[in-house]
């Protein structure tokens, strides 16, 4: 049983369990665990066999100055977004664009994390839409070519390495 | 305690939160219509659409009962933007790899 229990915290699939009995009970006011037990249980084992990093408490610490920046970015993005959607003139330049992130997060263990978290999340970013990424690059849609995509998207990165303690 | 008073001031102030993101979610939709292609669509759409979601839970954050009710909005307004901001990309990974681009055959593998 012990043996049982340091193999389940060793994979991740016991703080993944944790926290989403935690959401469970947070979104359900407590009831209504014969859906809930059963839906954490399954998404922890999904989380352990796919190797993804357990939650760990110092992210929520250093997470209200990572919503700080998201937020104000967020509203960016959707004013950018709104104002070019109602302009008469449609004032929107297509485009597609390669973004090569940063060399000196490659050889850490949560690079994979970082790349799919900056990937989902670029979208959120004023004028930048992923639709994949290799090894390196995410390949983007940009909504204005003459907008300063770019930067945006190398301060969302390095905020998500900051994040995640990827910074050197 | 003053927290489940709600003030004339508090009041209006959410209406203005409440209307802003009624504005958001329209420009969502008009960008829908108007932009050219798939993927500028899904800017609109998933850009708006999530900051008019915050804008209508700060609004009616403003006017709820007690803390665990704003907290419980912020919750689903973090899930949605989870799961938009996944599914965007995936749509997106669809719309390319159905116009049989060869770079985005490689994502497949």
């Amino acid at each position: 049983m012990t043996r049982l229990i340091a193999a389940a915290h060793r994979s991740g699939f016991l703080a993944w369990f944790i926290c989403l009995c935690l959401l469970w009970a947070m979104l359900s006011a407590g009831q209504g665990w014969y859906l809930g037990l059963p839906t954490a249980f399954g998404a922890s084992v999904l989380a352990a066999a796919l190797r993804l990093p357990a939650p760990r408490p110092g992210t929520l610490l250093r997470l209200p100055r990572f919503m700080v920046f998201f937020l104000r970015t967020l509203w960016h993005g959707g004013w950018d977004v709104a104002r070019r959607a109602l302009s008469p003139n449609l004032p929107i330049a297509p485009a597609w664009e390669k973004y090569q992130l940063q060399d000196h997060y490659r050889d850490h263990p949560l690079y994979p994390r970082l790349r799919l978290l900056l990937s989902a999340m670029v979208g959120l970013l004023p004028g930048t839409l992923s639709t994949h990424y290799d090894e390196h690059t995410l390949t983007l849609h940009v909504l204005d070519e003459r907008q300063d995509w770019r930067v945006t998207t190398l301060n969302l990165e390095q905020e998500l390495a900051r994040l995640l303690e990827m910074e050197p | 305690m003053g927290m489940t008073v709600i003030t004339p001031l508090l009041y209006w102030l959410s209406w203005i939160f409440l209307l802003l993101s009624a504005g958001f979610f329209i420009a969502g939709t008009v960008g829908m219509l108007r932009f050219p292609d798939i993927y500028s669509r899904l800017h609109a759409v998933t850009k708006a659409d999530t900051l008019g979601l915050g804008l209508l839970v700060i609004g009616l954050s403003l006017r709820a009962d007690d803390l665990y009710s704003v907290g419980i909005m912020i919750l689903i307004w973090l899930l949605v933007m989870g799961s938009g901001a996944t599914a965007c990309q995936l749509l997106a990974r669809y719309g390319r790899e159905s116009e049989g681009d060869t770079e985005a055959d490689d994502v497949a593998s």
